[in-house]
């Protein structure tokens, strides 16, 4: 029984590389696209794969600047690798020559796609017609490629149990409002008070050597 | 010989002190007129906003009139989002958020209520020094340079329109001289006719706006006369509780306690959890830092563009002064 839904689970996962595969090389179709998109973002499998693919055409691409030495291990593994051509694909030469501008007009409605979606996650309700998602933000899908990245905030990211509950832009509601209090008890009239309020939320971590007890200890040496 | 060598250089250094609080009260005057002209100048510009690793470009237009002053921000990139300052109410609209309103409880002021007193002077938590001439957004450029003596709040070095006084950019930084902000103006307009046209967003959806108001009339007014609930057991040199409000209203139930030094403050909220827990965090907008944690079953929240260190000790050094009746103890 465990056999037959191992062996289930991982045809079901091939079958899933497939269409990932496809949307990466750009051969998918808006909607197709748009649909993928929405169980990527769920399933952490797809996923991962969609990330390697992306990594395997960087590298084939001579786009990556990672590892010097894992452009050639990604190619050697290509040329190992035994891959059943799919019926109607071109050659690979010609699909990465047409297909990447196919796959970047792609990706841009791909991620467009997720972005938007994530907003209707973080709003936890309907998102307003006139609305359009934008692109520059970071998502699930490109924090590989900085790992260090301020995370995107405007409603996309939580901190605490609460606000897990009230929904996660009630915690970035929540601190814009005590923001925009603050400036106005500060009476401050200008554009230099507000404009943080329109930033990304960046969280901090205070290093314990930055602790107030050391800033107490250095300022009192200074004295 | 000696005696004429000391009484040289107790002259020079007599000379240097007087020069310093000459060049300090100059750098006064430039502050109280970059306050004015920014309360009182019409303008619109696009401006350039730098922190944490990420750049933003802003469109800002702000109009003074006889009914107060309107004002729109605008992202340029990034997911739309704006803000919208009319006389005393401010909304915050952000795709894919519900619209925020918030109105202001106290009412508008041409300055700003914390007084600059303590800037100048020996005791002066901050050094303050003219720096020379610039050019930004096109306009000649006055630099003042505002240094801090501790850790406890950040420095400024600020670009002043040469005539008007008006801000053109600003650099938030390090006591080690560590950038941490940096907002500049890349075309300006100043004395600009402004349409009311241009003051209306594109985003706004009056059937997602989620109001906060504070009600109860003068409650939540804030006020220096107010006994305050809590207070941090040690405040940082210079600062001192300018002012103590509260918002009793049914939807809202806090106390705003605001601090400052003259220059940088920051604000204290305390308000009831009702039982969820909150794990301590720490978050920046620009220069801003945001400390949320927890105490005796309320939650702590401290903003102001004063360092993470700083809003991190106040948070966990505050206690409650007198317990309110209706509440038990913990």
């Amino acid at each position: 029984m465990n056999d037959r839904t191992d062996t289930e689970s991982a045809s079901s996962t091939n079958g899933n590389r497939e269409p990932v595969s496809a949307l990466v090389d750009g051969e998918m179709d808006r909607g197709g696209a748009e649909f993928l998109l929405r169980r990527l973002a769920d399933d952490e499998s797809m996923l991962e794969h969609w990330q390697r693919c992306h990594l395997v055409r960087a590298c084939l691409q001579h786009e990556f600047e990672g590892p010097v030495s894992l452009v050639g291990r990604v190619q050697a593994a290509l040329e190992d690798e035994a891959s059943p051509e799919r019926p109607g694909r071109m050659p690979s030469l010609m699909r990465f020559g047409i297909g990447g501008a196919i796959a970047a007009g792609v990706a841009l409605v791909a991620v467009t796609g997720l972005d938007y979606r994530m907003g209707q996650e973080a709003n936890s309700g309907a998102q307003l017609d006139d609305q359009p998602g934008f692109v520059s933000q970071s998502t699930a899908l490109d924090r590989q490629f900085n790992a260090e990245a301020v995370p995107a905030g405007f409603g996309a990211r939580s901190y605490d149990e609460s606000d897990r509950e009230a929904g996660i832009s009630g915690s970035q509601q929540r601190i814009n409002r005590y923001m925009i209090r603050h400036s106005q008890a500060a009476g401050s009239t200008g554009f230099n008070s507000l404009a943080p309020v329109l930033t990304a939320p960046a969280p901090v971590r205070v290093a314990p050597a930055a602790s107030e007890e050391s800033v107490n200890r250095a300022d009192e040496d200074r004295r | 010989m000696n005696r004429v060598l000391r009484a040289f250089c107790g002259l020079v250094g007599l000379w240097l002190g007087l020069a310093g609080q000459a060049w300090a009260e100059d750098v006064e005057r430039w502050l109280v007129r970059m306050e004015h002209a920014m309360a009182s100048i019409s303008y619109r510009g696009t401006l350039v906003s730098m922190s944490n690793g990420r750049m933003d470009t802003l469109r800002v237009v702000h109009r003074v009139g006889e009914a107060g002053v309107r004002e729109r921000i605008y992202a340029l990139d990034g997911p739309p989002r704006e803000l919208l300052r009319d006389h005393d109410q401010i909304r915050c609209l952000i795709s894919g958020q519900s619209s925020m309103v918030v109105e202001n409880p106290f009412p508008t002021r041409l300055f700003p209520g914390i007084s600059r007193e303590g800037l100048v002077g020996p005791e002066s938590v901050y050094q303050l020094r003219l720096q020379g001439t610039d050019r930004v957004a096109g306009r000649a450029a006055r630099v003042i340079e505002i240094v801090p003596r501790d850790r406890y709040r950040y420095g400024r070095r600020l670009w002043l329109d040469r005539d008007t006084g008006m801000l053109l950019r600003s650099m938030v930084f390090t006591p080690e001289g560590a950038i941490v902000e940096k907002l500049s103006f890349v075309e300006i307009e100043l004395g600009a006719s402004i349409a009311d046209g241009e003051l209306e967003s594109d985003l706004e959806n009056p059937a997602r706006v989620a109001r906060y108001e504070v009600t109860g009339g003068a409650a939540g007014e804030l006020s220096a006369s107010k006994t305050p609930r809590w207070l941090p057991e040690n405040l940082p040199d210079g600062f001192r509780l300018v002012s103590v409000g509260r918002g009793d209203g049914n939807s809202e139930d806090y106390e705003h306690l605001l601090f400052s030094d003259g220059l940088a403050s920051f604000s204290v909220y305390v308000e009831p959890i009702g039982g969820t827990s909150i794990v301590e965090q720490i978050e920046a907008r620009g220069a801003m830092h945001i400390y949320t944690g927890t105490l005796d079953n309320q939650r702590v929240t401290v903003v102001g563009e004063v360092p993470a260190p700083t809003v991190r000790q106040i948070g966990r050094q505050l206690r409650r002064l007198q317990a309110p009746s209706e509440q038990s103890r913990d």
